[in-house]
């Protein structure tokens, strides 16, 4: 048995009306991996919070024992000083300093007053070894992508003498390939001694490199699987921890809906980026949908998924845009702008829900009845109640999970923001919707309930467009699939023909073709 | 439980409260100078320009804390250009006031379309004015005047900004303002218990009738209270009723209206605006043309009670704008803020201005106030902005 | 998003306006047009100039704050595949 290196005992944590924690109980042992799973809103995070500091002491009830003392944090300096280093899920590196700065940023080497800039950049390149960084410290972060910045926020913690590293969602912005290499160097770190916490949402990940997984819901610590052995934990074992039930299916069925005309048809649609003309981000694509269907875009990141939904939207993406659409059958030009498009009834529902999506300073009043403010209002006068009753009725149906629709949308879990996301778009009642990811970032239950959601507009006669980079999603969901890659549409299935194998075939196939 | 409704009553009308309290030390400070009829009238004429610029500079920040810096050196062109047509032309008082607004219209969509169409950020494009604005007004005055300024203004244009209603002699009680006062309060009695029926009708949270009671009553009860003192003091001045009406027009347009949660919804996240269908270029360029045209019409009661137009007018009106803005809780991100914030904002700057001139204080002193003010705005937007996280 | 740097420049113009008062206390000074005492006078002079800067440092640090989060929240650019031009 391990030494006990982390205790965390009896932590409440409450906020003005939430318990976000009730009487956790949380153990790690040093040198171990240890995963800590739950829905969004579970707790996670306000754990970790509460762990390095970032909640000081006295806000909270409970007792830290960390090497067998008790701790008082104040800072997150004062976590820092003990080897607890958290890193976050957004990276937070100035992408116009060289790699050495940003990993000395707010612990500068030398004196108080002059950097040592020598010894920065030599230290800095020690640490970025270890990593398995080949880059310079003196590289522009700018310069490096995504992978890499991770790899560099790492670096970072290792040189602040990490002895407990907190790893927040540290694949969720990387693509599988770098994913599995960060996975991999924790597994060496392992073998020096390291110990580590990893919050994650994608079971893969967390079954392969964690030793024990913590599972969290509701703001308490449901148990503690332990993943040592031969065989791997299975997904379902976690998720049936998560969610508290057993999910016997992961894509709701549905049934007996009938598919009707074509409602929306593009024919050979090609988009410019707008800021190189001469590229050409989306090219010839021709595709259709029918009324009552489900159609899933299946590509990786960058293939221009976003783009296409993006220019049918209204032209809210690109220039030199070419092709022709036709809306029941009958040929539309749609004007430059979401305005336009919201009159055509085509909705799109954006993949960064917090990037352009909502406003999260505003209420989910504010956010449900925004596309569609003519509805609610008579000569641009607001009326207070029907928006009020709308917002309601929304909540009710989507069974969104607030107090009250004053609740500011920034306040909400990402499940229920994307909930909020998804209520704006049905009340502008359009016809056609395009979804572009919208289960990205959200925890199993919730997804399951948005899938529901897509069901029910289905069957409701409104034409549906998927898009995701989740095969499974795209395979369990979809009528119909189009595969697209570098901007060209390379093939299309029927949902009963499709399989993971001979999609990525044909996008491997497509690839090689060039 | 009532305690804790108390608090967050204290809480949510901070700034009113500070209000309260500043008013009170400077009712003992001055001797009960500051509760003369006399001061109530100054309080309004002396800060006309504070509330009718704070509510274009609020539209401008609600749009994600943008500025305008050229609005004080634009009330001096303004006044240079009005001195000409009135004083030296003889043009009548509306067609003066015509082709002024009109003038604020033209600057007001070149600004506009600046900073929304060729995206020049704002305080830049302001800048501009900032800067050219002061000495084209001088340069205006010093052609036509010997002495740098113009005076007087026609009595009729003074009349209409700086007169009163019904005047009558000081210290006789005017009727028509006192029943003016009973009538505003009386509406605001009824449109308070009105709106809490309907939500009762409906199903809707509503207040209790205490609280509603308190409410609306403590409100009349200060519209009342201020109406007898300025009933006093000759009438309700004309100035009272232009920055009442702007007041009004611009709190609907903001809490009501589709137009001004536009605004509020650039402020907050201005893609999530544009893929809403919200023609965020529009908004953009409607809040600098308002701003101008606000700009002109914030000149009209500073001129007539200067009754002159000189080099140096409207110096600083901006600082006053924004921090009117910055002190009645408009968040300096944008997204956030109310028009009666504005004005209680602007209302506790009047107060402490008014109050510092009466006691005489020195001017120095005067700017350490005015400096503490500014920080203390700074401060707590700071720690609101870090509580937000 | 543009909210961090145009709330640096509101800090910014907020903390230049306090050391220009600081400036106009100094100018009343030097031509006695002023009764407060000289050694309060500079007091408040210098706590202006101060705070006034302490403004300023902190508008710059919310500007170069609201530059990091500009990179972080515009993703970095798609892998666009340049095969799209052949």
């Amino acid at each position: 048995m391990a030494k006990i290196l982390l205790e965390m005992r009896n932590i409440t944590k409450t906020f003005p009306g939430v318990k976000a924690l009730d009487n956790v109980n949380f153990q790690v042992e040093e040198g171990e991996i240890h995963a800590l799973v739950g829905e969004n809103g579970a707790g996670k995070s306000t754990l970790m919070n509460v762990l390095s500091g970032i909640y000081p002491y006295g806000t909270y009830e409970g007792d830290i024992v960390y090497n067998g003392n008790v701790c008082k944090f104040n800072t997150i300096k004062d976590s820092e000083k003990l080897g607890i280093v958290i890193i976050h899920q957004e990276l937070a590196l100035v992408p116009e300093m060289t790699i050495g700065e940003n990993m000395y940023l707010g612990n500068e080497r030398g004196h108080k007053f002059a950097i040592d800039w020598n010894k920065t950049y030599s230290e800095a390149d020690k640490y970025l070894k270890m990593v398995g960084l080949s880059e310079s410290s003196k590289t522009l972060v700018k310069d490096i992508g995504t992978g890499k910045q991770q790899l560099v926020e790492i670096a970072k913690a290792l040189a602040k003498q990490a002895k407990l590293l907190i790893l927040d969602e540290p694949t969720s912005s990387l693509n599988e390939e770098d994913s599995r290499a960060l996975l991999d160097l924790m597994l060496s770190f392992k073998k020096q001694g390291m110990t580590m916490i990893i919050i994650s949402h994608k079971l893969n990940e967390v079954s392969y490199v964690a030793d024990t997984i913590t599972v969290v819901r509701d703001g308490a610590t449901i148990e503690t699987i332990d993943n040592s052995g031969q065989e791997p934990v299975s997904e379902e074992r976690i998720i049936k921890g998560m969610v508290g039930r057993e999910m016997t299916n992961r894509f709701p069925k549905r049934e007996n809906v009938p598919i009707g005309d074509k409602m929306l048809e593009v024919t050979d649609w090609t988009v410019h980026h707008p800021l190189y003309p001469e590229r050409k981000v989306v090219d010839g694509v021709s595709m259709y949908v029918r009324k009552g269907e489900v159609v899933g875009i299946y590509g990786l990141m960058g293939a221009g998924r976003t783009e296409l939904a993006m220019s049918i939207f209204g032209q809210t993406y690109g220039t030199n845009i070419s092709g022709s659409m036709k809306i029941d059958g009958k040929p539309v030009k749609i004007r430059k702008g979401a305005d336009d498009a919201i009159r055509h009834k085509i909705a799109y529902v954006t993949e960064d829900r917090k990037g352009n999506g909502l406003v999260l300073s505003q209420s989910i009043k504010v956010n449900t009845s925004l596309a569609h403010l003519d509805a609610i209002s008579s000569h641009t006068v607001i009326d207070g109640d029907k928006e009020y009753a709308v917002a309601e009725e929304y909540r009710d149906k989507l069974k969104i999970k607030t107090p009250t629709v004053e609740q500011l949308v920034g306040n909400l879990s990402g499940g229920n923001q994307q909930k909020v996301l998804l209520a704006k778009w049905m009340f502008a009642e359009p016809d056609i919707m395009l979804l572009d990811e919208p289960t990205r970032g959200i925890d199993v239950g919730a997804k399951y309930e948005i899938y529901c959601i897509i069901n029910d507009l289905a069957a409701a006669g409104k034409c549906v467009v998927m898009i995701s980079s989740e095969l499974p999603e795209v395979l369990g969901m979809s009528d119909r699939i189009y595969i697209m890659n570098e901007g060209k549409f390379v093939g299309e299935m029927k949902a009963e023909d499709a399989t993971q194998e001979n999609i990525m075939a044909l996008i491997l196939k497509s690839g090689r073709g060039e | 439980m009532d305690k804790k409704l108390v608090l967050s009553a204290l809480k949510k009308n901070a700034m009113l409260i500070v209000l309260v309290l500043v008013y009170l030390f400077f009712l003992i400070l001055t001797h009960g100078g500051i509760f003369e009829p006399s001061s109530f009238t100054e309080l309004i004429n002396q800060n006309a320009y504070v509330y009718i610029l704070g509510a274009g500079m609020l539209m401008c920040m609600l749009t994600g804390g943008n500025i305008d810096l050229s609005c004080g050196a634009f009330v001096c062109l303004i006044s240079a250009i009005g001195g000409v047509f009135m004083i030296l032309q003889g043009l009548g008082t509306g067609v003066s006031i015509l082709l002024l607004l009109l003038i604020g219209v033209v600057y007001g969509c070149v600004l506009g379309f600046l900073i929304a169409y060729v995206h020049i950020p704002p305080w830049i494009a302001t800048l501009a004015g900032y800067l050219s604005f002061r000495g084209l007004g001088t340069f205006i005055l010093s052609s036509n005047s010997k002495t740098g300024s113009l005076a007087p203004f026609p009595a009729d244009f003074r009349n209409l900004f700086y007169g009163r209603i019904f005047p009558t002699e000081k210290g006789v009680f005017n009727i028509p303002c006192f029943l003016f006062g009973i009538i505003a309060a009386a509406i605001v009695v009824l449109s308070v218990f009105s709106a809490r029926r309907n939500r009762i009708k409906k199903g809707y949270e509503a207040d209790t009738v205490k609280q509603a009671a308190i409410k609306s009553g403590i409100s009349a009860a200060a519209i009342i209270l201020v109406m007898t003192r300025m009933a006093m003091d000759g009438g309700i001045p004309t100035t009272l009723l232009w920055v009442a009406g702007i007041i009004l027009i611009y709190s609907f347009i903001t809490s009501k209206t589709t137009i001004g949660r536009h605004f509020y919804v650039v402020g907050g996240n201005i893609e999530a605006a544009r893929l809403s269908g919200v023609n965020t270029k529009r908004i953009m360029f409607i809040a600098y043309l308002n701003m101008a045209v606000l700009t002109t019409i914030a000149t009209m009661p500073v001129i007539a009670r200067s009754n002159s137009a000189y080099a140096n007018l409207g110096k600083n009106f901006e600082m006053d704008a924004i921090s009117a803005c910055v002190v009645g809780g408009v968040s300096a991100s944008g997204g956030a803020g109310t028009v009666l914030g504005m004005v209680i904002g602007a209302t506790l700057i009047g107060v402490i201005n008014l109050g510092m001139s009466l006691i005489s204080l020195d001017a120095n002193y005067q700017r350490v106030v005015k400096g503490f003010v500014l920080l203390a705005a700074v401060v707590f937007d700071i720690l609101s902005k870090k509580r937000a996280k | 998003m543009m909210n961090g740097s145009t709330r640096s420049g509101l800090l910014a113009l907020a903390g230049g306006y306090i050391i220009y008062l600081a400036w106009e206390m100094f100018q009343a000074m030097r031509n006695g047009t002023t009764s407060v005492a000289p050694a309060l006078n500079i007091v408040f002079i210098v706590f202006f100039v101060l705070a006034g800067s302490a403004v300023l440092f902190y508008a710059y640090r919310v500007w170069r704050k609201s530059k990091k989060d500009d990179a972080e929240e515009t993703p970095p650019p798609r892998p666009e595949n340049d095969n799209s031009l052949k």
